[in-house]
């Protein structure tokens, strides 16, 4: 890496205890007992269960990406409610409940963003609450639990794998990656871009691994 | 060389980490029409997988008022006795006096800024001092089929009741066994206080390693009956519990609760190692 500083690997805790499961996320043995799937199926409670199961999952993740901490709790509510709506559209074959509720945060809170930005007086504000939110902010949760896609990550070169990292942990943007790493834009976007590929090949054929022949 | 695909994929992934303007998701239209058997969604996921992964499963929980909010909006959610729970126990600054008599217990249900902490250093402690009120006592130990069954279980952890705060479970004593691998329990109490269902009920939580201390699992509610000193009472956990480390009994409005305020610990025991 050009800039050993930005980020440092060995913060990382990758996976080696990978357990099963659709493209990351838990382990699930019975599915049935997946909160999500008991809220599709309108089982009493099942709210309840998600919001135990979810719920830090996506302040957690608001938190991060949203250096401010303004309005998390409103995205967390958001976020639960579309949980609620959508539940019946969850494929616990194509992800893991925890990586499809991720998916929703993760949107929510890029919309948010989008939004914030097409406002022209809040556009100076933003970018200086970003300014305050250091490198070190953002990297206060530096680490990462047991997955499939963890455990594909790790098949990737370091390089790519640290820019994914950064910017889907640490939440820089690809500029703000080929400026800290000293790379091309370029370059760091092919290299974020190919590097998600392999990651979806290796995952892919892991099940077929799994499944036999 | 950028090929048509490439740009495609760019586009996800700019969508997945940074969001897309117009006329970049006019763009990303247009080649998903190109690619009709491209998942236009795989970078989204794969994404949404690194941060699930990426974010503790021992993050800070939701503020009461946050959950009750959630919750309000939720289809088929609900407080009846009925519905599954969760057993948040939120920490109450409006705590009655009488608790302060025992301030072990008095600090668990008192907090501010260590309150996750306090939350479970209370419950313990309340255990701890209670089970030096109980002395030595330890009760019968005939064992009725339910409790024997679960307690020849191989992983089955056996807890002895103490009393809590409230009066309700100043005589109380007994065991409560529970088997992770099994997922049942029964508690056999004996002393505590008979009580009226339509005027108040008694409700399990447990607190289990794996789960955030602030929101113990919900193991049913029950009655006291008349007419008899001990009651063995199955646990009905409404989540999966893997590694109890406490059982704790509060008094509560018919019915139960989903949020509980902690004033009226009848009962604690606490798994030892």
């Amino acid at each position: 890496m050009a800039d050993d500083d930005v980020v440092e690997l060995s913060r990382w805790r990758m996976a080696r205890d990978v357990k099963t499961g659709p493209a990351g996320g838990d382990a699930v043995e019975d599915k049935d007992d997946v909160p999500l799937l008991r809220l599709a199926r309108g089982e009493p409670g099942a709210a309840e269960a998600c919001l135990d199961a979810y719920g830090p999952l996506v302040q957690g993740l608001a938190r991060r990406l949203m250096p401010s901490g303004a309005d998390v709790d409103d995205v967390v509510q958001e976020v639960l409610v579309e949980v609620w709506r959508t539940a019946d559209r969850f494929d616990p074959a194509r992800a893991s409940d925890r990586g499809y509720v991720a998916m929703l945060t993760r949107r929510r809170i890029i919309d948010r963003r989008r939004r914030a930005e097409r406002r022209p007086e809040l556009v100076s504000f933003d970018l200086e609450v970003e300014e305050r939110g250091d490198d070190e902010h953002r990297r206060t949760q530096g680490r990462l639990e047991a997955a499939p896609a963890v455990e594909a990550l790790e098949t990737l070169p370091e390089e790519k794998r640290s820019w994914i990292l950064m910017a889907v942990v640490e939440g820089f943007s690809h500029s703000e990656i080929a400026e800290k790493t000293g790379s091309p834009l370029g370059t760091v976007k092919s290299g974020i871009r190919r590097g998600l590929t392999q990651m979806r090949r290796w995952l892919e054929q892991r099940e077929v691994r799994e499944v036999g022949p | 060389m950028t090929t048509h695909r490439d740009e495609l994929d760019a586009l996800m992934v700019k969508r997945a980490l940074e969001g897309l303007d117009g006329d970049e998701t006019q763009a990303l239209e247009t080649l998903l029409d190109e690619f009709g058997d491209v998942d236009p969604e795989w970078v989204d996921r794969l994404v949404g997988e690194l941060d699930a992964a990426s974010v503790s499963v021992e993050a800070q929980g939701l503020s009461t008022s946050l959950r009750e909010a959630v919750l309000a909006a939720a289809p088929g959610a609900s407080t009846d006795a009925g519905g599954l729970r969760t057993g948040a126990l939120p920490v109450d600054s409006t705590t009655p006096a009488r608790q302060a008599r025992d301030t072990v217990a008095h600090a668990a249900l008192t907090s501010t800024k260590t309150r996750r902490r306090r939350a479970w250093g209370g419950w313990a402690a309340a255990a701890a001092v209670a089970a030096l009120w109980l002395g030595s006592a330890s009760g019968s130990r005939e064992s009725a089929p339910a409790f024997a069954a679960v307690a020849t279980a191989p992983d089955a952890i056996v807890a002895e009741w103490a009393p809590g705060p409230d009066p309700t479970g100043a005589e109380v004593r007994g065991e409560v066994v529970w088997s992770s691998d099994g997922q049942a329990g029964v508690m056999r109490l004996q002393g505590l206080r008979v009580n009226a269902p339509d005027e108040y009920q008694y409700q399990l939580w447990i607190f289990d390693r794996d789960r955030d201390e602030r929101y113990p699992v919900d193991g049913g509610v029950f009655d006291m009956p008349p007419g008899g000193e001990a009651a063995e009472v199955p646990i009905q956990a409404k989540l999966a519990v893997a590694d109890p480390t406490l059982f704790a009994v509060t008094v509560e409005q018919p019915g139960g609760v989903v949020v509980s305020s902690r004033e009226r610990i009848a009962t604690v025991a606490e798994v030892t190692d």
